[in-house]
């Protein structure tokens, strides 16, 4: 089955996780939910935890790493993000029935200061010059203007969500 | 029982110093009397690859540590690792073969070629070397195939000779574009391809070059013009800006089939060719499809012409939003207006953007772009909205999108701007 997937980058740290679900709700009036695909034997304080688990003999990354959203098909992370890496894919199902869901959370990706990296663009993750591979975020686009909270969109700008693909 | 507790330790210290260069953390671990494996961990992952390696070389390590730092240590060590190596042990084949695969060294190289090397390893020193005129010249004492004739044109000066025999064993058009694209030898390489009368649909790798050797690609579009071109034939050139106009004009005499009027669509108009204004024009003389109509509209600037074929289709309603918020000519306004049952004779454009201009110059704050409402403010197309309690309605039923550009159609362009933009139209307006 094919994916749709949206590769985000930011210039400094990577959103929290709490911070991507405020702001999901923000825009959407929706909760958001996170589920990370590594499940340490252990308590996990900090990353050098991670690290040390992924280079152990005994490490193995049990699932992708989800956002899900009540209603809406699940939205995951593409891979396993590596420590101090500075872009991530959020990928869905081509098929899916539903696109809100995932470009809401690609619209709370912006908003939280990421950018969208250009697709198809071959580019070393260390280069100086990323800003030639970035897309312009503008808020007021069609794209993700029409992306309004979820309970205040009628049937025909939900309409407009559904997927190309979907069976 | 598990490991010893030293082990342990060296393994926690070896973590902190991949994290960060910790001088504390490296001499407690040499206290602890590393073993080669664990020095070898040092090398390849932390910044104390050279005191780590000064070690080594004073326990004198045997060949497999050796052969592992000839692999994959830094630069440096790799090199000094190497001439170890191979002054000190004798290193079968296999082994030197890696060494050229992974550092190409021309010492391992040259003491492969003494080790009676497979067809495989010849090609290995090839394609990774300086040796590439020896091993070639082993290579060429026996039949070899295109992919390897191919390797040595490339990477050897035996060029003439592996091309005299090249040419006798058939070559596809894909392997001489190859040459072409990928050798010096592209001038022979174009010459014999021409003589082949390869079909055009052969060349479409030489004129979409994907990997930018920018070699024989106006060659290419003149042979195809001059060979009898299809429709598909002529995207490429047209999609690559070669000879654009000849091609166009071949184009204009040919009546694409469905599946060819897609292909030109999508390639030409959805991938946004220079040309995608002229080509929409032409295309929608061939009755598209609905999906292509909708590239036409949003890609284009022909929107009104594939407006007027989209209103005669069967569209459900955010079909028809996304065609009133690029065209708004009269008979879409009034198929939208109807479905959607909302009386446009009643509404005065002029009075509307009249009443927000004054609201919004008075206090810019009030224009937020980004939303169509939010609690104090509005976008252009919102403030409308929020002027007509008949449009709230229709806004609630059937989308801000269809209530804003029937009550101004005119200003529709304005829906999705910036903020600037949308207060210069404003003030040009107050003030004409």
């Amino acid at each position: 089955m094919g994916i749709y997937a949206t590769e985000f980058y930011f210039k400094k740290e990577l959103p929290k996780v709490d911070a991507i679900k405020r702001k999901f709700k923000e825009i959407t009036g929706i909760r958001l939910e996170y589920k990370p695909g590594l499940e340490l034997n252990e308590l996990a304080t900090d990353s050098n935890d991670i690290i040390n688990f992924l280079n152990s003999p005994e490490s193995a990354i049990l699932g992708y790493t989800l956002f899900s959203c009540e209603g809406f098909s699940i939205v995951r992370l593409g891979e396993y993000m590596i420590p101090n890496s500075k872009s991530f894919y959020l990928e869905c199902g081509i098929t899916i029935k539903n696109m809100y869901f995932f470009h809401a959370l690609s619209k709370t990706m912006l908003e939280l200061g990421g950018h969208i990296i250009k697709p198809e663009s071959y580019r070393d993750e260390e280069d100086l010059e990323i800003d030639k591979y970035l897309e312009p975020y503008n808020p007021y686009e069609r794209w993700w203007k029409r992306i309004k909270k979820w309970e205040d969109m009628n049937n025909v700008e939900r309409a407009a969500f559904k997927g190309k693909y979907a069976q | 029982m598990g490991e010893n507790i030293n082990t342990r330790i060296k393994r926690h210290l070896t973590d902190i110093m991949k994290e960060e260069e910790n001088i504390e953390a490296w001499e407690y671990f040499i206290k602890l009397n590393p073993t080669f494996d664990e020095l070898k961990d040092i090398i390849r992952f932390t910044p104390f690859e050279k005191k780590a390696w000064e070690i080594i070389k004073k326990l004198e390590p045997n060949k497999d540590i050796l052969l592992h730092l000839a692999e994959y240590g830094e630069t440096i060590i790799q090199k000094e690792a190497e001439d170890l190596l191979l002054n000190n042990f004798d290193v079968d084949a296999e082994n030197l073969e890696n060494i050229v695969l992974s550092t190409e060294s021309d010492k391992a190289a040259i003491a492969l070629l003494k080790k009676n090397p497979t067809n495989d390893q010849l090609l290995t020193i090839v394609k990774h070397s300086n040796m590439s005129d020896e091993a070639a010249k082993e290579m060429l004492k026996i039949k070899q195939d295109n992919y390897e004739l191919f390797a040595i044109i490339k990477h050897s000066n035996l060029k003439k000779i592996a091309w005299e025999k090249l040419i006798t064993q058939s070559p596809t058009s894909e392997e001489i574009i190859e040459i072409i694209q990928e050798t010096d030898f592209d001038e022979v390489a174009w010459d014999f391809l021409k003589k082949q009368n390869p079909p055009n649909h052969e060349l479409s790798n030489l004129v979409n070059d994907y990997g930018e050797s920018g070699k024989k690609r106006e060659e290419a579009v003149d042979y195809i013009l001059k060979n009898n071109p299809s429709i598909s034939d002529l995207i490429n050139p047209i999609k690559n800006e070669i000879r654009i106009h000849k091609a166009w004009d071949l184009m204009l005499k040919i009546t694409p089939n469905d599946e060819e009027l897609q292909s030109i669509i999508w390639r030409l108009i959805r991938l946004e060719s220079s040309m995608k204004n002229e080509v929409a024009t032409w295309c929608l003389k061939f009755n598209p499809n609905k999906e292509d109509l909708f590239y036409i509209l949003e890609y284009t600037d022909i929107k009104d012409e594939a407006a007027l074929q989209l209103i005669k289709k069967p569209l459900e309603l955010h079909e028809l939003a996304d065609i009133i918020i690029h065209s708004t000519i009269e008979p879409v306004l009034n198929l939208v207006s109807k479905r959607v049952k909302f009386d446009r004779s009643q509404i005065n454009e002029d009075s509307i953007i009249q009443e927000i201009a004054s609201k919004i110059l008075a206090n810019p704050d009030l224009l937020d772009v980004n939303h169509w409402h939010t609690k104090n403010t509005n976008c252009l197309g919102g403030w409308a909205i929020a002027l007509n309690e008949k449009a709230q309605q229709i806004e609630k039923q059937y989308g801000s999108e269809i209530a804003a550009c029937l009550l101004i159609p005119n200003y529709k362009h304005l829906l999705f701007e910036d903020k600037e933009k949308v207060i210069k139209e404003l003030a040009n307006f107050s003030f004409s």
